[in-house]
C-alpha cells in the first residue's frame, strides 16, 4: 500500500515535470541566436507599385530616370538599353579599371595608394575628347567638374568620357591600410561607387541604408545607356538581388538621408546542427555529432569566423532552416549564418530531423536561403542532391545562396570527416574540393557507388567558367556572388573512391 | 625420494603442456582481441532485412583465410620528392597544412600533395578539377577501355602501379548546366576514373587502392592514392558465404530503398576491408561484400554491405 502511495507521488512529479519541460522547450529552443534580426528592407507589396515624392510630383519608383551627364548623347545604334550583365569595369585580377569609348560611370572598388589616388594619376592619359570629368552633388543637385588634384574616393561615382578604350591599372593600398568608407546620402538622386573588388547583390550593397532607398541605376557604358533599374525589395528584372559591380558607380534614388557605410574588415559566421538520435522514426545516425562538432570546433581556429550556434538531435529543428514565409526562423538561424552544415538524414525531398516540435521534415520547397545572409549549405545527408531531382527541387532555394554541397546517393558520416572538411577549407581548396576530398577520404563503407555533389548557382551563362563551383570561403580565396535568382546553375557529381 | 621429485616435476610438467594446449593458438594477444573495431551500423542507408534470396550460385572459398597486420606508413620529405619526381615534377617542395600536415609540389598545370601521416596522395591538373573546361565535354572523353589503358600506361610508365594492384572498375564524374529560366539541362563534363584495388592473398582491398581520372582527350586530370601496408599475421577460419548471408539480416543493408522487404543477393566475394586513414585498424580482416537488389513496398533499388568474415575476431570490419 505504501510502495503504491509512493508510485503514485513519483508519477504525478515526472508528470508535473514532463509538462514543464514541454512548456519551457520551445522557449529554450529559440535562444540559439544573439545576432540581429532580419536587417532586409521592406519589400512592396506584389502588383503594387512604389510611389516616391520627386520635385516633379509622385512617380513610381520603376519610372524614375536618372539625370545623364551634360554633353551626354544618345547611342547612334538603335536604342537598347543595358542589359542585366553589363559590359565590364573593373578586372580583380589585375586590379585594372575598363574604360569604354563614350561615358563611363566608374568607382574606384578600395582606397587607393598615395600618390595614386588623384584624377590626374588615374586619368591623366585618358583622351575625353575635351569633356570633363563630373561629379553629382547630391547635396545641390548639380553636376561638378573634377579638377586634376582632386582625390578618387570609394564609394564617389565619376562620369569621364573616353574617347577611346582604355585599361587603367589601379594601385590599391596594401589591406592593412584600408579602412572602412563613408558617404552621405541626400534625399533625391546621388551616385555611389561599388564597395569591394567582387561583385554584390544590391540588396547586400546598400543594406547599410535600410528603407531609404528607392532605386539603383547603372550605366553600360557597352551600351552607353542605363541599365535597368533595381528596386528596393523588387522582384523581377528589377530585383534588388541582381548584381552590381566593381568599378562600376549607381544612381541611387533616395527617399531619406542617410549614410552609407562600408567596412574593409569583416568577420563571418557559420553554424552546424546534427541529428543522431531520431527516437525510433529512423535509424539512428552513428557519428552525425562527431562530424558536426569536428567541423564546428575546427573552423573556430579561423580568425575570420565565428561560430555561432551548434544545436545536435531535438535541439536541431527545422524552423531552423525554414524560411518565415512558409512559417520558419531560419533568418533568426542558420540564414542568419554565411555558411551552414547539417549531418542527419536525408533523402530527394529534403533532410530529416528527430523532434516533432516541427514537422520532421525540411521540404525543399519551403527553403529559400540567403535571402538573410547564407552563402553556403553543406547537407551530410543521403540524396539530397540527387542527380535526377535535385535541380528542379533546389533551385527556388537559391535567394542569394551560392551553393549546396550534399550527397547525389547515400552518403556516410564519419568521426573525422567534419574536421577534415574544415581543415581543407582553411588550407584555401574551394569548397566543392574540399567536399570531394573529404567525403572521397570518409564516406564508408561504400562499394563505389556512393557519390557526392554540389549545385551551385552560375551568374554569365558561360558554360567554361565555373562562377560558383571555384567558391572558397571568405578568408581563403576567391569567392564570386551570385544574384538572389540566379537564371543558371551548375550541377557536379563525383564518386567517393577507392571503396571497391 | 629421487624419484618422488621425478614424479612431481614431470606431473607439474604434463599440468603446463595441457594448459597450455588449452590456449586457442589463433587467437591473438588480449590487447589485440579488446579491439572490437566498430559495428557495421554509421552510413545514412543501413536498413533491416528480414528475407534474403540468391540471384546467383554463390562461391566456394577455403575454410580459413590469411589475416594481415597493418604497417604504419609515414612519409618524409625525401619520400615525397621521390614520388613527386615520379610524376616528372621538379617544382619546389612546400610544407602545408594544420591538423594534416602534408608536402606540396606545383608544377604548373599541376599541383601534387601528400599527407606525412597517412600517405594518401593526389596529383591534381588544377584548372581542370571543377569540371567547366570545354575540353572536358562528354564528347570528348575516351572509352571506358581506351582510359583504362590510358591509366594503367600512364602509371606504369611513370613507375607508380603499387605492387598488388589490379584493375577493378570505372566510375564517372559528372558536371551539368541548367538554365532556370528555359528548364533545359545540358551535358558539359564527364571524366572516367580508372580504379586500381590492392590485393592481398589474392582478393581485393576495398578502402586500399590508386586511381587514375582520365579527362578530354585522353589527358589525366588526376591521380589519387591511399594505400593499407599491411604484412600477413595468421590464418583464421572464417565464415562461408551462406553463414555470411545470416549474418547479413544482423547488419542489414545499405540502401535508399526505405522500409526494404527482400534482398536477392546477386554477389558475393571475399575481399580485405581498409579504414580511411588516421582510424586505428591493426588488422586487415577478411570480409564479405555483399551486393544485389531489394525491393520496397512500392520501388525496387540496389543495396551492399560488408560482412566480417572472422567471427574470431569480433563482428566489427576492423
Amino acid at each position: 500500500m505504501r510502495n503504491t502511495d509512493i508510485s503514485g507521488y513519483l508519477v504525478r512529479v515526472l508528470f508535473v515535470l514532463l509538462v514543464a519541460g514541454i512548456a519551457v522547450a520551445p522557449v529554450l529552443g529559440e535562444q540559439g541566436t544573439d545576432e540581429e534580426s532580419d536587417p532586409g528592407v521592406a519589400a512592396p507589396d506584389e502588383g503594387s507599385a512604389v510611389i516616391v515624392m520627386t520635385s516633379a510630383g509622385p512617380v513610381a519608383v520603376e519610372d524614375l530616370v536618372p539625370p545623364y551627364p551634360p554633353g551626354w548623347e544618345p547611342p547612334r545604334s538603335p536604342a537598347v538599353q543595358g542589359g542585366l550583365y553589363p559590359a565590364t569595369a573593373f578586372d580583380p585580377a589585375s586590379n585594372t579599371l575598363i574604360l569604354h569609348e563614350g561615358w563611363n560611370l566608374v568607382s574606384t572598388p578600395l582606397w587607393l595608394a598615395d600618390g595614386h589616388d588623384t584624377m590626374m594619376a588615374i586619368f591623366g592619359g585618358v583622351d575625353t575628347a575635351a569633356h570633363s570629368a563630373l561629379r553629382y552633388n547630391g547635396s545641390s543637385s548639380h553636376w561638378e567638374a573634377m579638377g586634376p588634384l582632386d582625390e578618387f574616393r570609394p564609394l564617389e561615382g565619376v562620369w569621364i568620357y573616353a574617347n577611346g578604350s582604355y585599361r587603367i591599372p589601379l594601385y590599391l593600398k596594401p589591406a592593412q591600410e584600408q579602412t572602412a568608407a563613408t558617404t552621405h546620402l541626400y534625399s533625391g538622386w546621388n551616385v555611389v561607387g561599388f564597395w569591394d573588388v567582387h561583385q554584390a547583390c544590391a540588396r547586400d550593397m546598400l543594406l547599410p541604408l535600410g528603407s531609404a532607398w528607392a532605386t539603383a541605376t547603372g550605366y553600360d557604358a557597352g551600351v552607353q545607356d542605363y541599365e535597368v533599374s533595381m528596386v528596393n525589395g523588387g522582384t523581377g528584372s528589377s530585383s534588388d538581388q541582381r548584381l552590381m559591380f566593381p568599378g562600376k558607380a549607381y544612381w541611387v534614388y533616395m527617399t531619406a538621408e542617410e549614410d552609407l557605410i562600408r567596412s574593409y574588415y569583416r568577420s563571418y559566421s557559420y553554424c552546424a546542427e546534427w541529428v543522431g538520435d531520431y527516437h525510433g522514426t529512423q535509424a539512428p545516425l552513428a557519428w552525425a555529432d562527431e562530424e558536426a562538432e569536428g567541423f564546428y570546433d575546427t573552423l573556430a581556429g579561423s580568425s575570420s569566423w565565428t561560430g555561432r550556434f551548434i544545436n545536435g538531435n531535438d535541439a536541431a529543428m527545422e524552423r531552423h532552416w525554414k524560411d518565415p514565409a512558409f512559417g520558419g526562423v531560419d533568418s533568426n538561424y542558420i540564414d542568419n549564418t554565411h555558411l551552414a552544415f547539417f549531418v542527419g538524414h536525408g533523402g530527394t525531398d529534403g533532410f530529416v530531423f528527430g523532434t516533432a516540435a516541427d514537422d520532421y521534415n525540411l521540404d525543399y520547397d519551403e527553403a529559400r536561403w540567403g535571402n538573410t545572409k547564407t552563402d553556403w549549405i553543406v547537407l551530410g545527408s543521403c540524396n539530397t542532391l540527387n542527380a535526377s531531382t535535385c535541380r528542379e527541387n533546389w533551385e527556388d532555394a537559391f535567394e542569394g545562396l551560392h551553393s549546396i554541397c550534399g550527397f547525389d546517393t547515400i552518403g556516410g558520416t564519419h568521426p573525422d570527416m567534419g574536421w577534415y572538411f574544415a581543415d581543407l577549407l582553411m588550407e584555401g581548396k574551394t569548397i566543392w574540393e574540399a567536399w570531394y576530398m573529404a567525403t572521397d577520404m570518409y564516406v564508408f563503407p561504400n562499394d563505389g557507388s556512393l557519390r557526392t555533389a554540389i549545385l551551385a548557382a552560375d551568374i554569365d551563362g558561360d558554360l567554361s567558367t565555373p562562377d560558383c563551383l571555384d567558391d572558397h570561403i571568405y578568408g581563403y580565396g576567391s569567392s564570386i556572388n551570385p544574384p538572389g535568382d540566379p537564371p543558371n546553375f551548375q550541377y557536379k557529381t563525383d564518386s567517393c573512391k577507392l571503396e571497391v | 625420494m629421487v624419484g618422488k621429485q621425478i614424479a612431481i616435476g614431470f606431473t607439474l610438467l604434463l599440468l603446463l603442456v595441457a594448459g597450455t594446449a588449452l590456449i586457442p593458438a589463433v587467437s591473438p594477444p588480449d590487447d589485440e582481441v579488446g579491439h572490437g573495431g566498430i559495428e557495421v551500423l554509421g552510413p545514412y542507408g543501413v536498413q533491416n532485412i528480414s528475407e534474403i534470396a540468391f540471384g546467383t550460385a554463390l562461391p566456394k572459398y577455403p575454410g580459413q583465410a590469411m589475416v594481415y597486420k597493418t604497417v604504419d606508413t609515414a612519409v618524409s620529405k625525401d619520400d615525397a620528392l621521390k614520388v613527386a619526381e615520379k610524376f616528372g615534377m621538379s617544382g619546389q617542395i612546400e610544407e602545408s597544412g594544420r591538423r594534416i600536415k602534408r608536402y606540396v609540389v606545383k608544377d604548373d598545370p599541376y599541383t601534387f600533395e601528400i599527407e606525412t601521416e597517412s600517405g594518401y596522395m593526389i596529383y591534381t591538373w588544377n584548372d581542370r578539377y571543377s569540371g567547366v573546361d570545354p575540353r572536358d565535354g562528354p564528347e570528348n572523353i575516351p572509352t571506358d577501355e581506351e582510359c583504362r589503358k590510358i591509366a594503367e600506361s600512364f602509371l606504369t610508365s611513370h613507375g607508380l602501379m603499387p605492387e598488388g594492384a589490379a584493375y577493378s572498375g570505372v566510375s564517372h564524374g559528372e558536371g551539368f548546366f541548367s538554365n532556370s529560366t528555359d528548364g533545359t539541362s545540358i551535358q558539359t563534363y564527364k571524366d572516367t576514373c580508372v580504379h586500381f584495388t590492392d590485393t592481398l592473398s589474392g582478393y581485393p582491398v576495398a578502402g586500399s587502392g590508386i586511381y587514375v581520372t582520365v579527362g578530354g582527350g585522353g589527358d589525366v586530370l588526376k591521380v589519387g592514392k591511399r594505400w593499407r601496408d599491411a604484412e600477413p599475421y595468421k590464418d583464421f577460419a572464417i565464415l562461408s558465404p551462406e553463414a555470411a548471408i545470416e549474418e547479413l539480416k544482423q547488419t542489414g543493408v545499405v540502401t535508399t530503398i526505405g522500409s526494404p522487404k527482400k534482398a536477392v543477393v546477386e554477389e558475393v566475394k571475399l575481399c580485405y576491408y581498409a579504414s580511411p586513414p588516421r582510424d586505428e585498424q591493426p588488422y586487415l580482416k577478411p570480409t564479405y561484400y555483399i551486393h544485389g537488389t531489394v525491393e520496397g513496398e512500392n520501388e525496387t533499388g540496389t543495396f551492399f554491405q560488408y560482412v566480417p568474415a572472422v567471427p574470431e575476431l569480433g563482428k566489427g570490419l576492423y
